[in-house]
């Protein structure tokens, strides 16, 4: 017997030796009917871990938690500077929804920032960051920088006024409209959707719809409305509304600056292929350059052409929705920053969808091909 | 009780629904896993970081997380996998990094222990620090600082049937407190 051990077997005799004497404190430890007995093999459990207690470090979990969503947003911050503001500014602002995709894409998730509440008003600003935030109804809206949004702290109506562009992803709400108020004397009402507004303090607005249908009105003359469906964009110059169907659209020219932290001017370059120093890591890139030049719109064609040059970045699965649709996913967990970027760059008329980290989903494509 | 206990019985959940959730299961296991992890690399600073990598993705895809076992092995299973992403990646050194993927191959099947003692030491740490003060400090004279009741009695200027009656007291409220977890812990 080792000396801990008869030291131990003295504990539990001089326990048992008091139990009559001190009955009182030591009922409040012992279960019905349990005799000091019975609770030696836990006290010895306890005795052999305190003992290995030298091996574990206890991290105060409060400061942990506090470092952990500093790097969260320390994530968020470096993405911004993974995608040059240049060259965000510089490219249209259907083109800056696809890249504030990109970081959804790359899991950023952004702290909710309320700057002020003044009783019953909510005012979040994203300031200079890409923000997220999520209103009390569950919608989400993704603010780029400089943007704001205010709301009523009870949120019985869903009415929120903003200033700048945000993509808007409404929660479903039949009974309940969601209404977007601008500066600008228009509003935008949806019951639950998806869209893009671009309300910054300048001469027009700008709204695009990613899903489902949004009506677009002046507040001062609620009957002049437009109805705006996926893929439909509109813009308002404090008059009119001129809407732009998505066949209209020609497919915008890709704008990069080659480097955005000098002002040379802005190059355009044709959608695909992907930047120049991607295609050179893939292994026989320079026979594929006439396919290329074919892929303009057909994604079928794109994907070949992706899986071709890039089998190991991007995984392509097939899928049907319920309502009869084909759904493509797209896996890119081992694709670059840049190859996703560019890839989403030169086919935005897709309306990729967030659908994880790593994921985006791109639905209503027909299933023949 | 422990997450791993009132969870256990769900067939599919998201423990990771809310930010309020989220940052109850990081606190709850913060701890356990950081000394988990390095019970197989040693190093305390990198298992910190593996762990806040391991619970940052799990942020990032809090929204789709569903969880089919027990909340405990899913974490648990998780950081497992980050400690052998990490060896790959970081410990270039072949020796170590053999070693150590070898002690993870080899503890797959005893790694419930390891979760057990280290979700158990965690919450022996907290029942500690839950005991009224003069139990807790000679408790932790007793039998962290290595001091006998004499020593204790003489260092204190009390006498030593107080310090026994003090360190039966800690004990068993010590034991009072981790009741469910010994329980657990017998089971398996």
């Amino acid at each position: 017997m080792t000396y801990r051990e008869m030291k131990f077997n003295q504990l539990i005799k001089k326990l048992k030796e008091e139990e009559e004497n001190d009955a009182q404190w030591l009922g409040e430890y012992l279960a019905e009917g349990e005799t000091i007995d019975d609770i030696r093999e836990d006290l010895q459990l306890i005795s052999n871990l305190t003992e290995n207690l030298h091996n574990f470090k206890e991290y105060d979990t409060k400061a942990e938690w506090s470092a952990f969503r500093s790097k969260v947003e320390q994530n968020s911050s470096q993405l911004k500077e993974d995608v040059p503001k240049a060259k965000v500014v510089s490219i249209s602002w259907r083109k800056y929804a696809v890249a504030a995709s990109i970081a959804l894409f790359a899991g950023i998730f952004v702290l909710n920032q309320f700057i002020g509440t003044d009783d019953n008003l909510v005012v979040f600003e994203s300031g200079e960051q890409i923000k997220e935030l999520t209103l009390p109804d569950n919608s989400l809206v993704e603010l780029t920088p400089n943007s704001s949004i205010s709301y009523h702290k009870e949120f019985v109506e869903r009415n929120v006024d903003v200033i700048g562009k945000m993509k808007f992803d409404i929660a479903r709400d039949e009974q309940r409209p969601f209404v977007v108020r601008t500066d600008h004397d228009m509003a935008i009402e949806v019951l639950g959707t998806s869209f893009i507004l671009d309300a910054n303090d300048k001469e027009s607005i700008e709204v695009e719809t990613l899903s489902g249908e949004i009506k677009v009105f002046k507040q001062s003359n609620t009957s002049l409305s437009v109805s705006l469906k996926a893929g439909e964009s509109l813009s308002y110059n404090g008059e009119a509304f001129d809407k732009v169907e998505k066949e209209q659209i020609p497919p915008p020219p890709v704008k990069i600056e080659e480097k955005p932290e000098t002002e040379q001017p802005v190059k355009e370059i044709p959608p695909i292929p992907v930047k120049s120093e991607e295609i050179k890591e893939a292994p026989d890139s320079g026979a594929k350059t006439e396919k290329v030049s074919n892929l303009a719109h057909s994604l079928p064609e794109i994907v070949s052409y992706m899986k071709e040059k890039f089998p190991d970045s991007f995984k392509f699965s097939k899928g049907f929705e319920p309502e009869g649709e084909c759904l493509l996913t797209i896996d890119l967990k081992n694709a670059t920053k840049n190859q996703i970027f560019n890839l989403l760059l030169a086919q935005t008329e897709f309306n990729p969808v967030k659908s994880g980290d790593e994921q985006f989903k791109i639905k209503k494509i027909k299933c023949k091909d | 009780m422990t997450k791993s206990n009132t969870h256990i019985n769900h067939n599919s959940y998201n423990p990771f629904k809310t930010e309020e959730e989220f940052k109850e299961v990081f606190e709850e296991y913060f701890n356990p896993l950081v000394n988990f992890t390095n019970r197989y690399i040693n190093n305390w600073e990198d298992s910190r970081s593996i762990v806040q990598d391991t619970f940052m993705k799990f942020w990032e895809r809090r929204e789709k997380i569903v969880i089919r076992t027990s909340l405990k092995s899913f974490l648990f299973k998780s950081t497992k996998n980050n400690i052998i992403d990490f060896v790959r990646k970081v410990k270039t050194d072949r020796e170590m990094k053999e070693g150590v993927l070898n002690t993870m191959d080899i503890t797959t099947t005893h790694s419930a222990n390891l979760d057990d003692e280290s979700i158990l030491k965690h919450e022996l740490v907290k029942a500690i620090e839950k005991l009224k003060p003069r139990n807790k400090e000679i408790f932790k004279l007793h039998r962290l600082e290595g001091l006998t009741y004499q020593e204790i009695a003489d260092h204190l200027g009390i006498s030593k049937r107080t310090v026994e009656d003090n360190m039966a007291r800690a004990l068993l409220k010590l034991r009072n407190d981790l009741q469910g977890f010994l329980i657990y812990s017998r089971a398996n």
